[in-house]
């Protein structure tokens, strides 16, 4: 019974649907949209081009190897002494910044499960925007 | 009803998409004529307000032109599109916070679809064509959406639930419920007609 009536139901509707018509939008809608594309396709815009290009990288190691030749060869290893003259110790007696023991346990879990969170929102996001756009 | 797709010259969506993604970005306009209509009757039954149906539409084909590289072609060209006008349509609506009362289903009353039909008929096309309109009008966005795609487009039902992100069944379900509530908006349409019918009946 129940199912007749659905029947009868969807070939009414069917029915009354195919006597609306389809709207259109203004007829400047195409215009709008195509001087509002990017210029450039995307894949163009973010194509991977290294700042510094492999001829680049082969001429400074190729430099940088000659000066180190040029340096074993000409200069003669000195055990020079700047090293201990330097005070470390001025370095090394800085007053004590000791956050880890004056903040509550919690507090530093709460902050790592924060940081885990946000890392696991971000894979989620990357995630959710991949299948709505590309299926 | 003929589609607008019917009419349009036989190059395939896929060639087109080629040819745009190999940079030739005027073959755009082919498709955004082939598609706009529908895109733009589907953001209007849910934005029921032209300009903004018609400024979502343009961000839909926009969207649509910017990801077109991600279209793997495991489904048609337009269940995409409208997957994307769909979105575009909730986050418009979300944005703008607008909530349209759900209409009541007029209980579990069976609906009496020839007392309906009859009355319907005693109209005259014009008159026909406005009551339809008022009645999807007052459907809730989601269920304007999803009848105009379900009787407007030739589409399964895997595809109308991947346009939809809902699960096949569910969307039976709710094509199932948006009919009912259709039909009894429309019945409230039509008392005076259905009051006239039934007088004419027991002469």
């Amino acid at each position: 019974m129940e199912e007749r009536e659905n029947k009868e139901l969807d070939a009414f509707v069917k029915r009354i649907m195919s006597s609306t018509e389809l709207d259109s939008p203004s007829h400047d809608f195409l215009s709008h949209v195509m001087d509002n594309l990017p210029n450039k396709r995307g894949k163009e815009l973010i194509q991977y081009k290294p700042l510094i290009s492999k001829p680049v990288w082969f001429v400074i190691g190729g430099l940088f190897l000659a000066f180190m030749g040029y340096l074993v060869s000409k200069t003669t290893m000195v055990n020079s002494s700047w090293f201990s003259q330097i005070d470390f110790d001025q370095f090394f007696n800085l007053p004590a910044i000791s956050f880890s023991t004056n903040w509550p346990q919690v507090v530093m879990y709460a902050l790592l499960v924060l940081g885990l969170m946000l890392l696991v929102q971000v894979s989620w996001m990357k995630h959710f925007y991949n299948k709505r756009l590309g299926f | 009803m003929v589609s607008s797709k019917e009419n349009m010259t036989p190059t395939s969506d896929e060639i087109i998409i080629n040819q745009i993604n190999a940079g030739d970005s005027k073959q755009f306009a082919i498709l955004v004529d082939r598609y706009k209509d529908l895109v733009f009757t589907l953001a209007l039954r849910m934005m029921k307000h032209r300009e903004e149906a018609e400024e979502v539409s343009q961000d839909t084909f926009i969207k649509v032109y910017k990801s077109l590289s991600n279209f793997k072609g495991d489904s048609k060209l337009s269940t995409w599109i409208y997957r994307i006008a769909y979105h575009a349509c909730l986050d418009r609506l979300k944005k703008n916070k607008r909530h349209y009362l759900d209409v009541s289903m007029d209980g579990d009353r069976p609906i009496q679809v020839e007392v309906m039909e009859n009355a319907f008929n005693q109209l005259v096309e014009q008159e026909q064509k406005q009551k339809i309109q008022f009645c999807l009008e007052q459907l809730p966005s989601e269920d304007a959406f999803l009848i105009t795609l379900y009787y407007f487009e030739d589409l399964s039902m895997d595809e109308i639930s991947k346009i939809v992100s809902l699960e096949s069944n569910h969307v039976k379900v709710k094509l199932f419920r948006i009919r009912k509530k259709l039909a009894s908006i429309l019945k409230s349409q039509l008392e005076p007609e259905i009051i006239e019918s039934y007088g004419r009946a027991r002469k």
